[in-house]
Parts: C-alpha cells; structure tokens; sequence
C-alpha cells in the first residue's frame, strides 16, 4: 500500500473511532453542549472499543480486522440507535465569558491560535520520528504488531516486553492500524496527539464551565500545551499520556457531577477512570486513590452528591474485567518483584532512607528543569497565591478536590519510586526514564486546580 | 470600585500567563520542536521502521536491522546475545519490533560452556545467530554457520550452505 493510501486509510480509521466515542459521548452527556461530548470522542471511542475487543478475545473471537470491524459497527449501531430514541435534550447551560476587555480577547485569540499550532506541528513530528522511545517499541508496538500477526491478545504473553502484565489499550488501538495496513506510516502514531488534544482541550472546557474567564483559559490551554513532557509525550509513543488524559478528564468530570448532580457526567468519570486502569499498569493504584480522595474532599466541601452505583461500576467493570484477567499475569511484572523484594528487606530494618533524599533532590532538580516542566512549577506556585481565596470549602468546592488528587497522586508517585530503590535497577536509572511521565496526571491536575482558582478570583472580586 | 478597576487584577494576571507562555514555548521549541523537526527532516527517506531504529539508536543500527531482516527470512529463528552482553541488541521485545515475524530466543545462561553447548545444539538450517561482541562463541558458531559481517562490531551467523 502506498503511503498516501494508507495515511487515507488511518484517517478513516481515527474517524470511525471518533465518530464511535461522539455517539457514546453524545449518550451519556445530552445535557452538555456537543464540544464537550467532541473533546471526549477520541479516548472515549477508542478505549470503550479495544476493551469490547479485549473481551470478545477473552471469549474466545479472533482479532482480526473482520471482528474489529463487526464489533466496530454493532457497538457504534447500538450507541446510535440509543440517541435516536432519546432524542430529547437539553442545550445545557451555555458557556459565557467574564471579561469583555478587546486586549485581552486578543490575547485569548492567541492562545488558541498557538495551541492549534502546536497540535498541528504534533501531527507531522509523531508520525515523522515513528517509534523512537524504546517503550513505544519494546512494549505498545511489538504487542499491537504480534496481537494482530496472531488474531488473538494472548500474543501479547510472547511478543513484547512484561507479558501479559501491562493493559492492552494502546496495543489493541496499534494493532488496529497493522492489519489494515501494517502501519507503514506509521499511523498508529496519530493516536497519541489526539489524546494530548482531549487531555489539553477538555481541561479547557473544564475551565470555561467553571466560569473562568475566556483570555485566561485560553493563555492556560496554551500554557498546558507548550509544556515540553507534555509535549514531547504527544509525539512519543508512550501510555503516559493517554493514561493521564483518562484520569485527568475522569476527575474533572467527577468534581464536576458531584457539584452539579449530573448522573451524566458522573457516569462518564467512571468510564474515564475505568480505561484509565485499561492504558498503564500503575492506573490501578492512582484510580483506587483519585476515587477515595475525591469522595474525602467532596464530603469535606460539604458537596459529595455522588451516585454511587453510576459513578463507581463503570470503573469497576472496566478495570475488573481487565485485572481478574491480568492477576495470573501480574508475577512476570516489574512491580510485584519489587514489592516482594521491599517486603524482604523490610523485616530485616533496611528502610533505604538514603533513596528518599535521592528522590527529593531529583524532583526538585526535575521541576525547575525549563526543559522538561517548562514554567509549571512557578506558574503553579503563583496561581495558587494569587488564587490562595479559593482555596477553602466554601469559595473552591471544585478546586480543593482537584488540587487533593493532584497532590495525593504525585505523592503516590514518589513512592513508587522509593519502593522501586529496593531492586531491580538502580533508582537513578528508574527516576531518570520515568519521573516526569509518571508524574504527568498529577502535576496536570495541580496545574487544572491553580489556574482554576487563580482564574476565577477577579470574578469573585467584581461581585457586589 | 469601576469596572475597569475590578478588571485590573485580571488584566495583569492574564499578561503575566501570556508572558510565562511564551517564554515556555521558547524553551519548548529550542529543546524539542526544531531538533526533533531537523532530525525528522533528514530521515525523511527512511522506512517507519529505519526511521525509529536512526532516531533511537543511530543510523549504523538501522541499516543493520535492514541488513538482519534480509539475511534472516520471516520463518527463521534468530538467537539474540543475552540482555547482559548487550542490553539492546539483547533485548527480546525490542528486537521483536524491528524483526516481526521472526522468532527471537536468547540462550539460557552467558556462561561461556553452557552458551557454547546452546549455540552448538541451535544448529537447525533455520536458525540464525545475531554476532555482537562475544557472542556467539565463534568456536562453536562456526560449525553449522557461517558469518555474514554488516560491520566490524555485529554480523549475522546464517546456516552454511550444505
């Protein structure tokens, strides 16, 4: 296939996985504006169709571009046939600005304009550097390619590195684009812009829902999207990405339909946090901890409207399936080796504090570092000042949530690293290759929770 | 209080964004946007897969992943050194990548009799050895196989004409 045909081929395949995601999105939020439901059309289609794959697999159906298609067209049907009968909706509460100054709108335009940009210029670098991370070839890829040799995910044992031990998201999505065209371009590579583009946007919308000013959130899409991780992840080729654009937009759409009692949004938080458990392995854990310091801070805002059944099934059928499945697979991971090792060594009294300074002084060193978070850590640190007003129950019930999750889970993060000093390679080698990807949900929600706050703070100060 | 006076505060806040986003997008474009573009730039040429293997590893290991998949057909075996000898090239998912469909397996141990007694029992007319460094033992090697040089430092051992 020439490569024209096959870029053809996989734009068409983005679409119908779009086009899948909008219909579910559509479903589950007929109360929100179509924007809303378009920023979530990408992860939503594609992470709801390889686990309908997964499951297929798991029972015994063939991968192949046949049953994908079959799978494809039944659940898309289904996801239609839904909205035609519930025809009936809402246009939601329309998003208005606060700020009305023409500079300022001037410099909002700008900032959409230079995030576009930046997407854009996303598309031709992912595409052109091909698998260049050695994840993105000793993992995602060699699973996607061998899952699709073999039409089935118990290639996934034998091809590519950790088993069965690592999620099938991003592998079944690979494998896609090798049966149908073996993925020359390679077009699987298109995936990961589009989930940094719902991951960035959909914070936008966030913002501008919660009334934050257009200039503002503009500036802040910009600010989130020139981050050099954040972007260097958008032409990569590793899970980290879609895995925070999971968890982040899970989060936000849980705080967010607790506050306005929306079963909708509550539902789709639970689906967002249920793939999230089917992209990285180490989901599980920040999921489990998102979803009890949610619950905490939403209680202490006095704001926990949850609906429990809505929120939280999406999350345990979607990540249950995947982990009764995977526990038989889980003792070839890194991570249960390591957590047996600690085990060990902490009945002998070695405690390793001499790895915590390590990591104290790497992260520092990495959160100042302009290269990889940018301005991020002052930017986080004035916003939070400057928005230091909202940071209480009352006037931030959105905000102290987010800013607990994005805390407790960047916690988490460092103690993975510290259980990681305890075997395997050595903690620089560990720290080195992952900190800052590891780290991308967490300091994406500070990053929601400060602009949040810090943006929202002149209108508060304008009311009578 | 006017309105222009409230909207004070936010002005400078949303200048200040403005300011801290372009600066980022400086850093942003200095270390990754234009080298990556540049190197994206010369690899234009290559395959998806030379490109990966030139922009990870560098061009002398791309052309000796072309030159391994031509000399090792689709159905044969290739025995890699140990992740030990040599952490790339040794590395069974990596090369899994590169080589597809071709069945890769490491020896069991890199202690130098229990890999030649490995090397000498993978004598099969398709299988294939990957040479990097010390491995395969020569000695041993030799016997079933012969060497295919792509450089000084890696070739591939393929069955000896019978």
């Amino acid at each position: 296939m020439s490569p024209l045909a096959a870029l053809l081929v996989d734009l068409l395949l983005l679409v119908g996985l779009t086009g899948f995601g909008f219909l579910l999105a559509r479903a589950f939020l007929r109360d929100q504006p179509w924007g809303d439901s378009l920023v979530l059309s990408f992860p939503l289609g594609a992470g709801v169709l390889t686990w309908l794959i997964f499951v297929s697999s798991f029972v015994g159906m063939s991968v192949s571009l046949s049953a994908s298609l079959g799978i494809w067209v039944v659940a898309t049907l289904s996801a239609g046939v839904y909205l035609v009968l519930r025809k009936k909706s809402d246009p939601g509460v329309p998003i208005t600005s606060a700020s009305k100054g023409a500079s300022l709108a001037a410099l909002g335009k700008a900032g959409l304009a230079g995030s576009l940009v930046l997407f854009g210029l996303s598309l031709f670098l992912t595409v052109g550097r091909a698998q260049a991370g050695w994840d993105a070839m000793a993992i995602w890829s060699a699973k996607g390619y061998g899952i699709a040799l073999e039409g089935s995910i118990q290639a996934g044992r034998h091809w590519g590195e950790h088993g069965l031990s690592y999620p099938l998201n991003i592998p079944l999505l690979i494998s896609f684009f090798a049966e149908v065209d073996g993925d020359i371009l390679p077009g699987s590579k298109l995936i990961f812009p589009l989930f940094y583009a719902s991951l960035i946007v959909g914070c936008y919308r966030f913002w501008r829902r919660q009334r934050v000013p257009g200039p503002f959130s503009s500036l802040g899409l910009l600010t989130l999207a020139s981050v050099p991780v954040v972007y260097d992840h958008a032409t990569l080729g590793y899970a980290n990405l879609p895995e925070a654009c999971y968890l982040v937009l899970g989060c936000l759409y849980a705080v967010e339909g607790s506050l306005s009692q929306s079963s909708g949004m509550q539902l789709m938080s639970g689906i967002l946090l249920g793939l999230a458990v089917w992209t990285r392995p180490e989901g599980v854990v920040l999921v489990l901890l998102s979803v009890f310091v949610l619950i905490l801070t939403l209680k202490l805002v006095g704001r926990a409207h949850l609906r429990w059944a809505i929120w939280l099934l999406p999350v345990l059928v979607l990540g249950g399936v995947w982990l009764a499945f995977a526990r038989n697979y889980t003792g070839s991971s890194q991570f249960g080796g390591i957590l047996t090792s600690v085990w060990k060594r902490w009945m002998r009294g070695a405690f390793n504090l001499s790895a915590l300074r390590m990591i104290g002084v790497y992260s520092v060193r990495q959160a100042i570092d302009l290269n990889v978070w940018g301005l991020m850590t002052p930017v986080i640190i004035a916003l939070a000042w400057i928005g230091r007003g909202r940071l209480t129950p009352k006037a931030g019930p959105a905000v102290l949530p987010l800013l607990a999750v994005g805390l407790s889970t960047g916690a988490a993060v460092l103690v993975f690293y510290y259980l990681a000093s305890f075997g395997g390679p050595p903690l620089d080698w560990w720290l080195s290759t992952g900190l800052d990807r590891t780290a991308l949900p967490s300091v994406v929600l500070l990053a929601v929770a400060t602009f949040l706050a810090a943006g929202a703070a002149p209108a508060r100060e304008m009311a009578p | 209080m006017t309105q222009s006076e409230a909207d004070r505060p936010a002005r400078g806040i949303v200048i200040g964004m403005a300011v801290a986003a372009v600066i980022q997008l400086f850093f942003l474009f200095r270390s990754n946007v234009i080298p990556l573009s540049l190197r994206v730039w010369n690899h234009r040429t290559l395959t998806a897969k030379e490109r990966s293997a030139a922009l990870a590893f560098g061009s002398d290991f791309a052309g000796f992943m072309r030159f391994t998949a031509e000399v090792v057909p689709p159905d044969g075996k290739l025995v890699l050194p140990r992740a030990a000898q040599d952490s790339t090239l040794g590395n069974i998912g990596l090369m899994q990548y590169f080589l597809i469909p071709r069945e890769l397996i490491n020896c069991p141990s890199s202690e130098p009799a229990e890999e030649e007694a490995c090397v000498l029992q993978l004598s099969g007319a398709d299988t294939y050895f990957l040479a990097a460094g010390s491995f395969p033992p020569a000695s041993a090697a030799e016997k079933s196989k012969t060497l295919l040089p792509f450089n000084a430092k890696w070739g591939v051992y393929a069955p000896s004409p019978r």
